[in-house]
């Protein structure tokens, strides 16, 4: 995967956030907490979360995973893993 | 309102356009989000169907996913997934089970609830009590479900304490999971239905099946991945069940049953038998189909082609395994595919929801799925050498347990269809082709030996019902002496079990609780029988009347005609109908009548 950028990966963090809770005008901050968003429990994020892993082609650990309290979090997460996996398949060409 | 409704209906057309199997999780995964935010069970043309999902792990996402399989087959579900854990606490009385409550139930087990494992060490006598006691632990629990259930049994423990012994030999844990569902399998009642998972396990992968990280997280031990097929066996399950099990396969026959195109490569130029990989794969999926035809299955074939090009093939070609014999009604010619659907349907007095479609061709595919939505087209891939997966993981005939009237089908239909080409013949003499027949109406015993089929049958039928009234098999058998059950044999074969009337007799009137009959005997005059039975134990109890309780519903619209042919009245459209119990004998119906009951 090409490199993408923290604010890209939000994008898709996003985008999977519109298609789980049917709101096509969700927008999310750093900040945006399960507060904000009606429907959003653990087993929501959950699969957020894993199919932002299957986007991404990246995987979290289970404990990653539990501690994610914002948006915010959860993006950087997602992106300190991304460029982990593209830094091992650099490496790997 | 109006774009609510919109919404909705995009999203179950894009549910129904869903090709399964063959669907992408990219695509899956937004008709479920979207469908877990609706109400489905007041949709128009969707059965509304209520369902509980009990288990120890967690269920909330395998809820999801049973909204849409349910959805695509015809029901409108609210699917309520009960607690983590909840399982046995939910079965002992916490969630009841019954009517008022829920329509359906999903009891999901898991190799972790296992009670009674057997210690290492364990002698092969103490390995099969421990089986036998894990065994009526769950029947006694699954038991207090009072509605249709599908139970999926346990699945194979992912680690193998004793290597390769462990799932083989008595002592080890895959051998007791195992053996617990093979008990579970032949003990539970008729009213629920095993789904076998380590069967299940195998089509997914062990790989997709388990997500050992998942389960950590939220007690969920499937991959994600794994949800719409589990969904989709426990729905088949469900399917069956509820009486919705689809009967016939419609064959196309050029690139379907051979290679190539019989009209122009000619009888010689198909490619059909071991010679080479594409012949030799035609072959294997023929003989597949046949052996579903000797399970149950129908065979109807719908080709464009000239009739007698077609049937060439069947007659004088070497490698063919399916004869001319196997299909109970053959279609050959060049209508529309859709048109000639309605036809098999009609010919074999069966709705199109019990059609299976299979071609090779996507243009036909794609006509029959927006033509006529109630048929279900199998995905076909390109590769013949893929074609018997395709359709045996479409699982559209799910079976519960083997009858013997299964075994019977396939000629019991080759009759109908011979009944319809018949009647629709002008000039041929009907009461002589059904006396010709040879017809024995056997008046059977209500007994241990009778009351599955009796119960089946009545749950199972739609079209010649008067109501929606079931029975268990208790109330069958405390009721034994008024219920008449008929079997039906001719000279070509035994149809066994196939009209039932439950009665009431009091102050009277013989009243009929519910009386079905099943569409395979339609046309043969079967109704006469049953009206000439009650009409003698209406007056063995001293009753002058005889009165049908029937509800109109959306499948049962032949029967006030047949009541008035049988010389019922009704009053209006709640009212019952009712005959005397003396007066003419209704129409010849040339059976000779064997009563079985004990006198």
């Amino acid at each position: 995967m090409s490199e993408l950028t923290r604010g890209e990966v939000q994008g898709i963090l996003q985008d999977i956030f519109r298609t789980v809770f049917g709101n096509d005008s969700l927008v999310l901050t750093d900040t945006t907490t399960a507060a904000d968003i009606p429907g959003w429990d653990s087993l929501q994020q959950i699969k957020i979360i894993l199919a932002c892993e299957k986007r991404l082609n990246v995987r979290l650990r289970a404990r990653d995973i539990n501690g994610l309290g914002n948006v915010g979090e959860m993006t950087s997460h997602l992106f300190a893993a991304v460029n982990k996996s593209s830094r091992k398949s650099d490496r790997g060409t | 309102m109006a774009t609510g409704s919109s919404e909705l209906n995009k999203w179950i057309q894009a549910a129904l356009g869903l090709r399964v199997p063959g669907a992408h999780e990219g695509e899956v995964d937004p008709i479920v989000a979207a469908l877990k935010r609706m109400d489905l069970l007041a949709v128009d043309g969707l059965k509304p169907l209520r369902v509980r999902v009990l288990g120890n792990v967690t269920t909330d996402y395998l809820a999801d996913h049973l909204k849409l399989m349910l959805l695509r087959s015809g029901f409108g579900a609210s699917v309520n997934a009960g607690q983590y854990g909840g399982l046995v606490r939910g079965l002992l009385g916490d969630v009841d089970l019954g009517p008022e409550n829920c329509d359906a139930c999903f009891l999901i087990l898991d190799h972790r609830d296992i009670q009674f494992p057997p210690p290492i060490g364990s002698t092969a006598e103490e390995a099969r009590a421990l089986v036998q006691r894990e065994a009526d632990f769950w029947i006694s629990l699954i038991e207090r479900s009072r509605v249709p259930t599908v139970v999926m049994g346990f699945d194979m423990p992912p680690h193998r304490i004793l290597d390769e012994q462990d799932g083989l030999a008595p002592g080890g844990l895959g051998w007791h999971v195992r053996s617990i569902n093979q008990q579970l399998a032949s003990r539970l009642p008729a009213t629920t239905a095993i789904v076998d998972a380590e069967a299940l396990q195998f089509r997914v992968g062990a790989a997709k099946w388990l997500d050992q990280r998942l389960y950590h997280l939220c007690k969920q031990p499937y991959s994600m991945d794994a949800l719409p097929e589990i969904a989709h066996t426990l729905v088949a399950a469900l399917a069956g069940l509820l009486g919705r099990a689809r009967k016939v396969l419609v064959l196309d026959l050029d690139n379907t049953l051979w290679g190539g195109v019989v009209g122009d490569d000619g009888l010689q130029g198909i490619e059909l038998g071991q010679e080479t990989a594409d012949g030799e794969a035609f072959a294997n999926f023929q003989k597949y189909v046949r052996q579903l035809a000797g399970r149950g299955v129908i065979l109807a074939v719908c080709s464009k082609n000239r009739e007698e090009v077609a049937r060439a093939p069947f007659r004088e070609h070497s490698g063919m395994v399916l004869k001319e014999e196997d299909i109970a009604c053959f279609v050959a010619n060049f209508e529309d595919k859709a048109s000639n659907l309605r036809h098999i349907a009609r010919t074999l007095n069966l709705g199109l929801d019990s059609l299976v479609f299979v071609d090779d061709n996507p243009v036909e595919r794609s006509l029959v799925r927006s033509e006529l939505p109630e048929v279900m087209v199998v995905e076909m891939p390109e590769d013949p050498a893929h074609y018997v997966h395709a359709l045996d993981s479409a699982k559209a005939f799910p079976l519960r347990a083997l009858t013997r009237e299964d075994l019977g089908r396939g000629a019991s239909y080759r009759t109908i269809a011979a009944l319809q080409e018949a009647s629709a013949e002008s000039g041929t003499d009907m009461d002589r082709f059904l006396s010709g027949l040879q017809p024995v109406a056997h008046v059977e015993a209500v007994d241990a030996s009778t009351v599955d089929r009796i119960v089946q049958l009545i749950r199972k039928t739609n079209q010649f019902k008067l109501n929606l009234s079931i029975f268990s098999e208790a109330e069958i058998l405390a009721g034994a002496r008024d219920v008449v059950a008929i079997r039906l044999a001719d000279r070509l074969q035994d149809y066994g079990i196939v009209a039932i009337a439950v009665t009431v007799p009091g102050n009277g009137i013989l009243r009929v609780a519910n009386w079905v009959m099943s569409c395979r005997v339609f046309g043969r005059r079967l109704e006469n029988v049953m009206l000439e039975t009650l009409r003698t134990n209406a007056r063995s109890h001293g009753c002058t009347m005889i009165e049908c309780v029937h509800t109109p519903t959306e499948k049962n619209v032949i029967l006030p005609p047949i009541l008035r042919q049988l010389g019922f009245e009704s009053t209006g459209e709640s009212a019952p109908w009712r005959r005397s119990a003396e007066g003419a004998d209704p129409q010849p119906h040339y059976m000779t009548i064997i009563d079985r009951r004990l006198k």
